[in-house]
């Protein structure tokens, strides 16, 4: 081995790989183990340097004072958000639109709650009520219906027999006109307010094919028309109130269900 | 916890220092830069061979501590990830000032970066006479990309895979410009020793 060749392994022999004839030619030759010894020399002390230095104190007052600094800017920009966060209003349009969607949420809301309720509820259509009513009554087991207290819920079924309460009044009265029927009874229809002259024609057709379920289906109208005078007071004295309005409607279910079981008893 | 990891007269660990600091305790970080402050200012003192500029960048680098510092999640010493940061804020340095933090060349060694072997000459070694201020000023004079490699390992213990990784080169490169480092050190300290003796 040469002194180049040497000088290209001595990295590799610093860090403590040699070779048979690495170690012969280092042993023989005092130039090339003379510079293994000084770079191993400049290794070892290069250690002593490592933390051998104090900075100055003028490196943590500067540092210090850059921090200070920091912190002063932060406070400041702190105090700005606040100031900030504090004086900002949002416009009306924020509380209207709040309101908008607590008010759909509301309404949907209701419908769930009616809808929830229509499911829960099990009682019989109100035909067959209707029905069980009269005959209770009839036999002297029930007396007049306390006006009903609204549920405070919505019942869109309810409100689709406007159109047949409707319609039933409108065919009675028409069939009753047209077939020349003159009013008979007891004086007790004479009773009934004015507005239930369609009452009366009905009546009287009950009297010519059932006479004796006359009286029943005269008190039966006498109740529900009171109910339904009720229910219409509580609509003028409130028209907005939601209670008033579908105790008005029931009450008028009520009398299109006895319309239609008379005009099914008396009509051919 | 060792003694050399608590404040004097504090008492505060190192542990504790750095979960205040993050905190944004004050205190706690002027424990954790009385900790650090030696290894950190020599790094840098070494590294760029200029006192001023050595404060300077000391207080950059502790300055960069006290904003990442929350970023520390304990997965290497605490220390190690200092002193990583501190590397890094001299190299961005040098690389601002435009002095290479590697040499230049990769495998052509030129006529005057090659330290040569004084052959037939007097030959005294270093070895048992070289003290440490020789040492100092000799890598003072070591050129910029000689003098980071050199610091990195010998004085700093980084490993070469690391310094490769800080100062972007080969890990092969890292040990090629280690070794003319330490032979260029050599020349420097037997051209200084040989002025000495000649001086009347």
């Amino acid at each position: 081995m040469t002194c180049a060749e040497m000088e290209h392994v001595l990295p590799e022999i610093m860090e403590g790989v040699r070779t048979a004839d690495q170690e012969a030619h280092l042993q023989n030759c005092r130039e090339c183990s003379g510079i293994l010894a000084d770079l191993d020399e400049i290794r070892q002390r290069a250690r002593s340097l490592h933390a051998s230095e104090e900075p100055s104190s003028r490196v943590w007052e500067s540092i210090s004072t850059t921090l200070g600094e920091w912190r002063s800017e932060t406070d400041v920009i702190a105090e700005q958000a606040r100031e900030l966060q504090a004086s900002e209003e949002p416009s009306p349009r924020v509380w209207d639109s709040i309101q908008a969607t607590l008010n759909e949420w509301r309404s949907e809301m209701n419908e769930i709650s009616a809808e929830a309720g229509v499911l829960a509820d099990s009682e019989p259509s109100p035909r067959v009520w209707n029905s069980l009513e009269i005959e209770l009554r009839k036999a002297g087991l029930i007396r007049r219906p306390e006006p009903p207290v609204a549920s405070g819920r919505s019942s869109g079924w309810r409100w689709a027999w406007l159109a047949p309460v409707a319609a039933a009044l409108l065919v009675v009265g028409v069939t009753l006109s047209q077939r020349g029927h003159a009013p008979q009874g007891p004086a007790s229809v004479a009773t009934l307010p004015m507005a239930s002259l369609e009452d009366q024609k009905m009546l009287d057709a009950v009297a010519l094919r059932a006479p004796s379920m006359r009286a029943v289906y005269e008190n039966n109208l006498r109740r529900v028309n009171a109910y339904i005078r009720d229910a219409e007071q509580s609509v003028k004295n409130d028209p907005t109130d939601p209670e008033a309005q579908e105790s008005l409607v029931n009450a008028y279910e009520q009398k299109s269900m006895v319309y239609e079981m008379a005009l099914d008893r008396s009509l051919p | 916890m060792t003694d050399a990891r608590r404040r004097a007269g504090g008492g505060l660990s190192e542990a504790e220092a750095i979960e205040l600091a993050k905190q944004g305790d004050a205190e706690a970080f002027e424990a954790l830069y009385d900790l650090h402050k030696r290894r950190v200012y020599s790094l840098c003192l070494r590294m760029t061979a200029n006192t001023a500029e050595a404060e300077d960048l000391t207080q950059e680098a502790f300055l960069q501590l006290f904003r990442k510092i929350g970023t520390f999640r304990g997965e290497s010493a605490f220390s190690t990830w200092l002193h990583r940061m501190a590397v890094n804020v001299v190299l961005m340095r040098l690389r601002k000032k435009g002095l290479p933090v590697v040499p230049l060349e990769e495998t052509v060694e030129t006529e005057e970066d090659t330290p040569k072997k004084e052959l037939g000459g007097p030959d005294p070694a270093l070895a048992g006479s070289l003290d440490r201020l020789q040492l100092e000023r000799a890598i003072e004079a070591l050129p910029p990309g000689y003098r980071s490699i050199f610091v990195l390992h010998d004085v700093e213990g980084f490993e070469h895979n690391e310094i490769a990784d800080m100062v972007g080169c080969s890990i092969g490169n890292s040990k090629s410009q280690l070794h003319k480092a330490r032979m260029k050190l050599r020349e420097l300290l037997k051209t200084s020793r040989a002025a000495k003796a000649t001086r009347p």
